[in-house]
């Protein structure tokens, strides 16, 4: 049993006591980082509460219905950032990589917590997968938002077309590191490799 | 692990590798075309196509002839039916909202749902996931009517055949023995036949709407189909992905 909510607390008071100080991009960096944050607790709430009324088990619920609830949370928040504050294109990438990593950061905290902390290894490898897998997808619809917007169709076939593949590829994910053995290689490495084609994605759009 | 679900595997390995190509083509034409939007779309579309396949895989694998408590691929094959649809919206050009063909749009696909929670049971899935369909139906219907790709004896023939292959399909569920066996063969060559009219049409007319309609029915077949007519069904399916992705060119080159 984790005290999730102390934990948040514990992390986000500094944080938010930091946005005093500082401004513009940074500042906005900082929001983003806390509203993902408290975007994880909310989703682990929902994730909970579908368990306990579809009777699935833990491990059903981790991967398949995890995807679902926290892709669609942060393509809430995304969405209303977009629509409330109505950001430029680099603005949005912020907002998602802010959103992304306070998501996982707070997740990775909560995990640390509750399991034993003594393997290296797998630290690294929580940190290096899960960690990088919530930033690559947010970042993946962030991009795809910005080019929905560039070819003005931004359409809600399209919006929700970009959020369920960005949950398979979370589902995937979560599927192929549920086991053991080679199938966990594979999921593991996945994040990087997505991270790595973004990067690319970013480089061609730049030359 | 059972023959099926390796015949499975085998069969989505070799659509993986034909959308490979496609997409990887469809990224390069995004690249050097004016008309930007459609191809996107396209591209996006046939990754989600080749997500859910990835993810099939994944599961066949690591749970070898089981079913998914909750089909997660669903939400790929969702994602491309709605990215096709977001595709489509970019070069429709007709803004009628005609109420008849939302209704025929509703009834046909809601006839298909009743069907599949008929087979699988899963109702609430099934009812989330038939919605973009119904979207991306009704988006077709008003395509091939705006550009009267068909006349308007062939879609009626199209329309017929499909209520006879749905109405086929409900004595499925209840009746055995040899009758079940006649009705099923009858049934699935009408499927089939159906689909390869539709596959022909959208090839002699060059119309991207058309080949999008062939590649739906495919999809439906598929999804009310076993044994070797499923994969007869993944068959037409594939070749409607090709069919779709040369008329994407003549599409982009008539918009140029």
């Amino acid at each position: 049993m984790v005290n999730a909510e102390n934990i948040l607390i514990c992390i986000a008071v500094p944080l938010a006591i930091s946005c005093f100080f500082i401004t513009g991009s940074a500042r906005r960096l900082i929001y983003a980082f806390l509203a993902g944050m408290v975007l994880c607790i909310f989703s682990a709430y929902i994730a909970g509460l579908i368990q306990m009324t579809s009777g699935y088990n833990t491990e059903v619920t981790s991967i398949f219905l995890s995807p679902m609830i926290e892709e669609s949370m942060k393509l809430l928040l995304l969405l209303f950032c977009i629509y409330v504050y109505e950001p430029s294109g680099k603005k949005i990438e912020l907002l998602a990589v802010g959103i992304g990593a306070g998501f996982a950061t707070f997740e990775n905290c909560c995990i640390l917590v509750s399991s034993d902390t003594q393997q290296l290894t797998y630290m690294l490898v929580r940190g290096s997968a899960v960690g990088v897998m919530h930033i690559v997808t947010l970042v993946a619809l962030a991009k795809g938002f910005q080019l929905l917007k560039m070819y003005k169709a931004f359409s809600f076939a399209g919006i929700v077309g970009i959020l369920s593949i960005s949950v398979t590829v979370h589902g995937l994910y979560n599927l192929l590191v549920s086991k053991p053995g080679a199938s966990s290689y594979i999921g593991y490495a996945m994040p990087m490799f997505c991270v790595i084609l973004l990067y690319m994605v970013n480089v061609a759009k730049r030359s | 692990m059972g023959y099926l679900t390796r015949l499975d595997i085998v069969a989505n390995i070799f659509q993986i590798c034909i959308l490979v190509v496609i997409i990887a083509k469809t990224i390069k034409l995004t690249i050097n075309t004016k008309t930007k939007a459609l191809p996107f779309f396209f591209a996006l579309a046939m990754s989600g196509y080749l997500l859910s396949s990835l993810y099939w895989i994944a599961y066949d694998v690591l749970d070898p002839d089981t079913r998914m408590p909750m089909a997660c691929n669903e939400i790929a094959e969702n994602a491309m039916i709605l990215l096709l649809c977001a595709g489509l919206e970019t070069i429709l050009k007709d803004k009628r909202k005609i109420a008849k063909e939302i209704v025929f749009a509703v009834l046909f696909i809601g006839a298909n749902i009743a069907l599949w929670i008929a087979w699988t049971g899963e109702w609430f899935q099934d009812i989330l996931f038939g919605i973009p369909y119904i979207y991306f139906f009704w988006l077709l219907i008003r395509g091939l009517l705006s550009r009267r790709v068909l006349s308007r004896k062939e879609l009626w023939f199209a329309a017929l055949a499909s209520i006879i292959i749905l109405t086929m399909q409900i004595p499925l569920l209840t009746i055995k023995g040899n009758v079940f066996e006649v009705t099923k063969v009858t049934c699935f060559m009408l499927m089939l036949a159906l689909g390869a009219w539709l596959g022909i049409m959208s090839f002699r007319r060059k119309d991207f709407f058309l080949a999008s309609t062939f590649f739906l029915s495919t999809e439906l077949s598929m999804f009310l189909s076993i044994g070797i007519y499923y994969y007869l069904s993944l068959l037409e399916n594939i070749i409607a992905q090709l069919i779709m992705f040369s008329l994407l060119k003549k599409e982009l080159a008539t918009d140029g």
